[in-house]
């Protein structure tokens, strides 16, 4: 049987005509739709930057293990720690003043 | 060629809760209810299928036997099932197109690609194919498959007749007593089924029909890069409150799922067949589903089909849906109806069918 056919094909035009009807009236136009996608998109910049960073980490704690004399390691590591603290904090004052979702 | 006494199959991986596997299982009782010997062998065996399935690394080079091989992502068992002396046959359950997954999952994307590689170089030496959908088949024709067989897929959906998770379904109603619809999508949380479209109808329709709706994305993770995108995008839009991602759940939870649905949602862009769609149908929930890959054909005239799933299109075909009666009732009935053609009793006999025919073949 052909799409067109179906028994409920004519549900698919009514609700193209819907969609129609609420950009027209500007309840929900064409730009909500985009802005989604924006904001899709947004959210998806950042879990993917999640894995990259951790990839990255990973490489450099490996490069560590392997020129950090044991003894010293635990000093380094707190260092490392409070560092990592001060800039995460500071890159997440800098998205707040720049205003990004 | 003598009739064989002993058709065993390879899977890439086999694992618990999964529908290739499941129907792998389904299959190998089924050649041994037809008088063969069958045995299963995966490269990766998952718990809970131990003492079922052999290690790959356990087939020997007997010619005698036939190999299925069950083909749904590229693997080193496909080289094994290449190299192999035995009579060939593929069950094709279709390999995610790489672009849909490779941003999200690079090396998924890696075996994707290796997958179409594999199933094009096993054309030549595979005598007999059976494919989940007509839209599977065709993939297989398109590349040189000479015999192939639409076999759905081994799905038992007599598995959510399990009663559905009283304390589950209290919270459930207890929402649903508050007013507001429920969405429901179930299938993996990956970038192919797309969820963060479903994700942007519901925003849509929140706004314009249905402030106090709800959605349940159930469902296992693949991979938690665009699981967490899904999350981070739902609490941008302030709808954690409304959006649930439940993991895997058990039997009886799934059951409360449907119960408590008025209407599963599908904008997934991939899907070779996509079993939970006749579980919805089965339990009699209205399905609204964006017309991709084989969907068309697994939803037939039991449900929804849209041409775009643009969130505005989406969620106006749900508000049609659910607030119209007559068509809610309708799209139920049809919907069981489809399940109905669509039974593990009739693809049962479709696959005795395919192996007796691929048997005549040889």
């Amino acid at each position: 049987m052909a799409r067109d056919e179906l028994p409920f094909a004519e549900l698919d035009a009514m609700a193209r005509q819907r969609a129609e009807a609420l950009s027209a009236s500007g309840i929900f136009t064409p730009m909500d739709g985009a802005d989604l996608d924006e904001r899709f998109e947004a959210a998806a910049v950042k879990a993917l930057r999640v894995p990259v960073l951790a990839e990255r980490y990973a490489g450099l704690r490996a490069t560590a293990r392997k020129v950090i004399p044991e003894p010293v390691r635990p000093v380094v590591r707190r260092v490392v720690r409070v560092i990592d603290r001060v800039l995460r904090r500071g890159f997440e004052a800098g998205e707040r003043l720049v205003g990004r979702r | 060629m003598n009739e064989p006494t002993r058709i065993d199959q390879v899977i890439p991986a086999i694992v618990e809760h999964d529908a290739v596997s499941n129907h792998t299982f389904e299959a190998q009782r089924l050649l041994q209810e037809m008088g063969f010997s069958s045995e299963i062998y995966a490269r990766i065996i998952g718990p809970g299928c131990d003492g079922r399935v052999k290690p790959l690394d356990d087939l020997d080079g007997d010619r005698s036997r036939w190999l299925l091989y069950q083909s749904s992502i590229g693997s080193p068992a496909a080289e094994v099932f290449a190299r192999h002396g035995a009579h060939k046959l593929l069950d094709y359950h279709n390999i995610t197109p790489a672009d849909l997954v490779e941003r999200w999952l690079p090396p998924l994307g890696a075996e994707t690609r290796l997958g179409r590689a594999q199933l094009e170089r096993l054309a030549s030496g595979v005598a007999f194919a059976l494919a989940d959908s007509g839209f599977n088949a065709a993939e297989l024709d398109a590349v040189g498959y000479r015999h192939t067989r639409v076999v759905p897929v081994l799905v038992d959906t007599g598995n959510i007749e399990a009663d559905p998770d009283d304390a589950l379904m209290d919270r459930l109603a207890r929402s649903k007593a508050a007013g507001g619809s429920d969405w429901l999508f179930v299938g993996q949380i990956a970038p192919h089924k797309a969820q963060h479209d479903i994700v942007k109808a519901f925003a849509c329709y929140r706004r314009v029909f249905d402030g106090q709706a709800r959605l349940h994305l159930v469902g296992r993770e693949m991979g938690s890069t665009y699981r967490d995108a899904v999350r981070r995008f739902i609490a941008d839009l302030g709808l954690s409150a409304a959006v649930t991602l439940t993991g895997s759940v058990s039997t009886s939870e799934l059951a409360a799922y449907y119960a408590s649905a008025d209407v599963f949602v599908c904008c997934s862009d991939h899907e070779g067949f996509c079993a939970p769609i006749v579980e919805a149908m089965h339990r009699g929930v209205p399905v609204v589903v964006y017309a991709a890959a084989a969907l068309p054909e697994t939803v037939g005239a039991g449900g929804v089909l849209l041409s775009s799933k643009s969130p505005a299109v989406v969620a106006s075909a749900v508000h049609h849906v659910v607030e119209d009666q007559t068509l809610h009732r309708a799209l139920v009935d049809a919907g069981r109806l489809r399940a109905s053609e669509l039974t593990i009793a009739s693809a049962r006999d479709h696959f005795r069918a395919a192996i007796k025919d691929s048997i005549a073949l040889a």
